[in-house]
């Protein structure tokens, strides 16, 4: 394993991309004798190519994934999840990150989409299909608006899914996610007037939901979800989603 | 706090937003026949009917009003008033039906009924016909810790086919039910009780004088005005027994057993 520390053009952090054997192999076996590491940077992503050496051969930073491509990401990206220790997700083009070869996967397969997953335990393993089917779903219908930066932090959602019992309708929360770049927040004044004389009675919402996102009005959605904890993440996701459905807010989609 | 004052304090916001419609002529004919009732409005129904009267002129122009995200945000208003909880409580602890069976939420909106039956049962059921409905379900009844429940988008038509396991109790409460005709809902909720199983009912039923909801209902395009007595009847001739009445200040509350 070596390390490579490089400093991201787009918003000047330094980040060390680990470099194993399989990422060497890919670029060897590479039309263009180069591999793409992807390490995720909330609402960017950096890719940094190495030759069959390991040899930086230059940095570009992307906020949309190309067709056809394959995109292993920075296995650093993996501390931020608690349950998925590898995944692969392929739709049109293919994203993946693994520490190491992990022996046993989960594969779920739906209408031109896949996804892999390697779990560290398989305590919630019949959870992790349904909710692996639903994000699938969410894949689906929201791939179009997705790039890496919202697939990855789709999967962070995933990856504190996982523990949960699925739920209902789960797709549109991961095809929130995966669109969340194009999705801005709007507040309905009126509709959280009325909300807040009878939120305390809905002891369950993460606290401070409604205040927290009343100061989110014309926030892309990707802005109000990005933290490095998937916990966070899924709150924030679940929170906005609950007061969409009320019309507190609404998320409009922008070019 | 009175929610009959509450209804028809929101009248006058209704009225300018009916102002030119086409069905702005009936629904002033039957606001201009509700009395005001007594007391101060209960705060959050004054908020909440005031809320769906400047929302009506949209909400009518969709084809389901009821799966409008607006007419959700008023009914989880509504459903949580003292007025609605109050009874809905009495209610589902005044009947006595088989402890075995399921509770079923008929057109359960936001599912308030099915957080206070969660309570009482332990097998629940959510019928209703919006996806973001039953969304709210499941975050309601998982925030209280339900476990066993079921969510089936549906409505009354296909309820006998959706709803397989036993039923002891059929709920009928929530306003997404305003669009839907009481009648033959109360048939087809008889089918699928258990014997001994029973129905509630809770909707702003009209005692010889018009309710200040109606003028709402047939703003939204929701179904003829509910007469108390006409739904009395309703249940007696499809076979309920021991039909008990409870009056509210704005709602009533129905229940009666299959035999």
């Amino acid at each position: 394993m070596r390390v490579l520390r490089v400093t991201c053009p787009a918003c000047g952090e330094v980040c060390e991309v680990q470099l194993d054997e399989e990422t060497l192999a890919a670029a060897r076996s590479s039309p263009t004798g180069l591999a793409g590491v992807a390490d995720f940077h909330g609402d960017h992503i950096l890719v940094l190519y190495i030759d069959a050496d390991g040899r930086d051969r230059g940095v570009r930073v992307y906020r949309a994934l190309q067709r056809w491509e394959v995109i292993r990401v920075n296995p650093s990206f993996l501390s931020y999840m608690s349950e998925i220790r590898g995944f692969r997700v392929s739709a049109g083009s293919v994203v993946e990150c693994f520490q190491d070869s992990p022996r046993a996967f989960i594969k779920v397969v739906g209408k031109g989409v896949e996804l892999e997953a390697a779990l560290r335990s398989f305590e919630h393993a019949s959870h992790a299909v349904a909710w692996m089917e639903e994000f699938l779903e969410g894949l689906r219908r929201g791939a179009g608006d997705a790039d890496l930066g919202t697939l990855l932090l789709s999967i962070l959602v995933l990856d504190s899914c996982l523990p949960l019992k699925p739920l209902w309708g789960a797709a549109r929360a991961f095809e929130a996610a995966l669109r969340s770049r194009r999705l801005v927040i709007r507040v309905d004044e009126a509709a959280a007037e009325l909300f807040r004389l009878y939120a305390e009675r809905i002891t369950w919402l993460y606290a401070g939901a409604l205040d927290a996102v009343l100061r989110m009005d014309g926030w892309r959605l990707i802005d109000a979800l990005v933290a490095r904890d998937a916990i966070t993440v899924r709150e924030r996701l679940f929170s906005i989603l609950a007061l969409e459905r009320r019309g507190v807010v609404r998320l409009e989609v922008v070019a | 706090m009175s929610a009959w004052r509450a209804a028809h304090e929101a009248l006058g916001r209704l009225l300018d937003s009916a102002a030119g419609a086409p069905w702005a002529r009936e629904v002033g004919e039957l606001a201009a026949r509700v009395r005001p009732g007594r007391g101060g409005p209960d705060p959050l129904l004054l908020k909440a009917f005031t809320f769906l009267a400047e929302r009506i002129p949209a909400l009518r122009g969709e084809e389901r009003p009821w799966e409008e995200p607006a007419f959700r945000l008023f009914s989880e208003a509504f459903m949580l008033s003292r007025e609605f909880s109050g009874l809905l409580w009495r209610g589902l602890t005044s009947v006595k039906p088989p402890s075995y069976g399921a509770a079923v939420d008929l057109h359960s909106g936001p599912g308030v009924c099915l957080e206070v039956a969660a309570r009482l049962w332990s097998r629940l059921v959510a019928v209703d016909p919006s996806e973001e409905s039953l969304e709210i379900v499941e975050e309601r009844l998982r925030g209280v810790g339900a476990s066993s429940y079921r969510l089936v988008r549906g409505d009354y038509v296909s309820l006998a086919g959706l709803v397989r396991e036993p039923v002891s109790i059929v709920i009928v409460a929530s306003p997404s039910n305003w669009f839907y005709e009481l009648r033959e809902v109360v048939g087809r909720v008889y089918s699928v009780l258990e014997p001994g199983g029973c129905i509630l009912l809770l909707a702003p039923l009209e005692w010889g004088e018009p309710s200040p909801v109606t003028p709402f209902v047939r703003a939204l395009g929701g179904s003829s005005r509910l007469d108390a007595g006409y739904v009395e009847d309703w249940l007696r001739m499809e076979g309920f027994t021991k039909i008990r009445v409870r009056r509210g200040d704005l709602l009533t509350l129905m229940t009666a057993v299959k035999p």
